[in-house]
């Protein structure tokens, strides 16, 4: 646990880096603003104050909601509200072993599981399918996404094309004023050390302007990309944030904007980052209390693993990483659910085990409720010393409190074995399976579907992928 | 001889000053260039290379011993004729156009060096036609291309296409990496070699030099 004392001190770090280093924004119209707001500026290198970064966590606001197209899955970010959403952007699935590139089928397995589960709230484009032209890909992907399921959507946008299929849908689902609530949310990165590429400036610059949130996720990889310990990572990590802040916030003051970090150290014997590691872990929680700190809502840890398999590896690393973060009152978790391989892959039987998990750990998460209710103290009195429960009216009422329909095993070992004697990778597939062949599509206005499949789908050159009929 | 299994060791720890004060030192008692080299300096990166691969030493450790070398060869140099310091290769090496994604490109590019590679780096973001401008203008016999984006990937194979237009493609060897990319997928767009990190990269280009 960081102390007041430690963050501040983290703070004076960052903004020294602020002002004395300063932070290149690659786009010059970017640049320009900053100068024209009076910020000293040196060819695309920006230098921010102590002042400018106060000014804008002064109208950052603490909170805010989003909202879908069903009134049900409006999704608040912020105070001790906590958002879920399932893996994004991996290229490949992994089956057992084998590790195999991923298709517009895969996306479309992994938004079913989403829809279905009831720990998910949200959900980000799992996969980056491989059998379709990359363009083409990406407008059916987000067709899927925005047809499939009725929970929000965390846009994938890495270029200007993506940035305005984003504009466009949203305009199609809501409407012209569309902007006049936070309807399209997204994770844009810094490209560490110190720096926001081209893509990254428009997008801020256009989703600011329209006062969409933007939830800012450096990903500084220890050793490469930061310095290898892990409160210089912290450092680094929280001055990229600061200058996407003050940016977003000189745009359109008041824009929603979440704190995001997904830092880590990388190992230098290979200079992968590890995201299975404790440093991780405590990289996260630091995250989430530095953005409890300042107010400000969080993004940070998931479901993460270095594992290549839904293995006990793969369960440790995913629960320490999502217990690290809920416990601290993380607001938003990318990857909660079915990411492995280090942010490589989707695997559906994790996809699953992760779901339990984050519901587990919601339930865990609960506080003891302390009533005369459920202290039942009358009750132990009247059983009194050596008595059963079992007939009591109490018991009756509350004996499904903490009945969780689960297919961890429950049972003895012969049950078990009777049962067939599954591991816990083959339970979550048949889990999987299960849950697939109850989906049902949401409903969605029809002239609205005509016309997101006549944008998503007319100018490809690859037939329509028919998650949905029309 | 004490003196070159002295030099080796602190190559091997990046003692540069010693090295360097060492090597002189050598030069000075008469032993040869050519000796200091190859029972000093090129013996210490033999077992830099057999330790990282025994993953026994890490990243930073390798290049620090390399730059140590590149130190102690910098007294040599006048004492060596051409042939005597023998260059692998002469590499280009960036990310594809489109792709940002650089951490992994630069450590091969830094390994590569450190092996005794001449290395250009090129950068991020680099289109077919540039690296094709930057392999004739390098004279380089070996291209390393990464890609970190399904996406990107396919400008993997447009830079071949490129190489090929430019009629370049007989003088250099294709290396390709990148998280998504795998050997299956470097046979199908015809590139020379694949390696999966840094180490492997060093060996595949080492067999093709
Ligand atoms: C760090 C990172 C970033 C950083 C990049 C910082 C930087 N300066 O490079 C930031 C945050 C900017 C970023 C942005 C994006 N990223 Co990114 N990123 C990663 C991450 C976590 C690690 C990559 C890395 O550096 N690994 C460490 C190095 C050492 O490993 P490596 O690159 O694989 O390199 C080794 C080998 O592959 C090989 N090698 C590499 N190149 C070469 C070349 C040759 C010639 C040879 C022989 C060998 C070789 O040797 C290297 C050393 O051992 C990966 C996930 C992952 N675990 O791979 C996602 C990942 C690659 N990113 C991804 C995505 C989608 C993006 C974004 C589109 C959006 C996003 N944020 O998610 C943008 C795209 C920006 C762009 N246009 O390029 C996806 C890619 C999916 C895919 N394959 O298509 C991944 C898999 C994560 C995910 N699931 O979302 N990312």
């Amino acid at each position: 646990m960081m102390t007041s004392d430690d963050i501040r001190t983290v703070h004076q770090a960052g903004l020294r880096l602020l002002e004395k280093t300063g932070v290149v924004f690659k786009h010059q119209p970017t640049v320009d603003l900053f100068a024209s707001h009076g910020f000293e500026v040196d060819g695309l290198r920006v230098f921010m104050t102590e002042a400018h970064v106060e000014a804008a966590l002064a109208v950052v606001p603490s909170w805010f909601t989003m909202e879908g197209r069903n009134p049900d899955r409006h999704l608040t970010f912020g105070g001790d509200h906590l958002v879920v959403a399932n893996a994004a952007g991996a290229a490949f699935v992994l089956e057992g072993t084998d590790m195999r590139a991923g298709t517009m089928a895969d996306l479309s397995t992994c938004l079913k599981l989403s829809h279905m589960s009831s720990n998910v709230d949200m959900l980000g484009n799992p996969i980056l399918p491989q059998d379709m032209p990359a363009d083409e890909g990406y407008r059916q992907s987000i067709h899927c996404c925005l047809t499939m399921s009725d929970k929000l959507l965390e846009y994938p946008i890495a270029t200007p094309e993506h940035l305005q299929v984003a504009l466009d849908t949203s305009e199609i689902l809501y409407g012209a004023d569309w902007h006049q609530r936070s309807r399209v949310f997204t994770v844009l990165n810094s490209l560490s050390p110190l720096q926001f590429e081209e893509g990254t400036c428009i997008s801020a610059l256009e989703l600011a302007a329209r006062n969409q949130p933007i939830c800012l996720t450096p990903c500084v990889m220890g050793g490469t990309t930061g310095p290898v310990t892990t409160a210089g990572i912290l450092v680094l990590q929280h001055a990229e944030v600061m200058a996407g802040l003050v940016l977003v916030q000189l745009v359109s003051p008041g824009c929603p904007f979440v704190y995001g970090g997904t830092s880590s150290i990388s190992s230098m014997m290979t200079g992968d980052m590890l995201v299975g590691v404790p440093e991780y872990w405590a990289l996260m929680t630091a995250t989430v209390e530095i953005a409890n700190h300042f107010d400000l809502p969080s993004r940070a840890g998931g479901g993460l693993t270095d594992a290549h398999l839904p293995d006990m590896q793969a369960g440790i690393e995913c629960a320490m990483g999502l217990a690290s973060v809920m416990r601290t009152g993380v607001n938003f978790i990318l990857h909660g659910t079915g990411i492995i391989s280090s942010f490589n892959a989707v695997s559906f039987a994790k996809f699953v085990i992760d779901d339990e998990l984050v519901g587990m750990l919601r339930s865990r998460l609960k506080r003891i409720d302390i009533s005369e209710e459920t202290m039942a103290v009358s009750v132990i009195e009247d059983v009194g010393p050596g008595g059963n429960f079992l007939l009591e009216s109490h018991t009756y009422a509350h004996c499904h409190d903490y009945d969780r329909p689960s297919f961890f095993n429950r049972r003895k070992h012969d049950v078990w074995l009777s049962r067939g004697g599954l591991d816990i990778a083959a339970s979550a597939e048949k889990r999987a399976k299960a849950m697939l062949e109850s989906y049902v599509a949401p409903d969605l206005d029809p002239l609205i579907l005509r016309q997101l499949g006549g944008y998503c789908y007319g100018h490809c050159t690859v037939a329509p992928y028919q998650a949905v009929e029309e | 001889m004490a003196l070159l299994d002295d030099i080796k060791q602190n190559v091997e720890v990046g003692n540069r000053d010693a090295v360097l004060a060492q090597v002189q030192q050598a030069l000075d008692e008469g032993t040869t260039a050519q000796d200091v080299l190859a029972q000093g300096l090129i013996a210490a990166m033999d077992i830099v290379g057999a330790k990282m691969e025994a993953e026994e030493m890490f990243i930073p450790e390798v290049l620090r011993a390399a730059k140590t070398m590149e130190a102690g060869l910098g007294i040599l140099r006048p004492h060596l004729a051409v042939g005597d310091v023998k260059v692998q290769g002469k590499v280009v090496i960036g990310t594809v156009k489109g792709d940002l994604h650089d951490i992994g490109k630069n450590l091969v590019a830094m390994l590569l060096a450190s092996a005794g590679f001449d290395v250009v780096d090129v950068g991020i973001n680099v289109t077919p036609a540039d690296f094709a401008k930057h392999v004739k203008d390098n004279d380089a016999n070996f291209l390393g291309l990464s890609a970190l984006l399904t996406t990107t990937m396919p400008m993997m194979k447009e830079t071949l296409a490129a190489l090929e237009t430019a009629g370049l493609r007989g003088q250099v060897k294709v290396l390709v990496g990148g998280a998504p990319v795998n050997q299956s997928f470097a046979d199908q767009i015809g590139a020379d070699g694949y390696a999966s990190d840094a180490g492997a990269a060093i060996k595949v280009a080492k067999e093709l030099a």
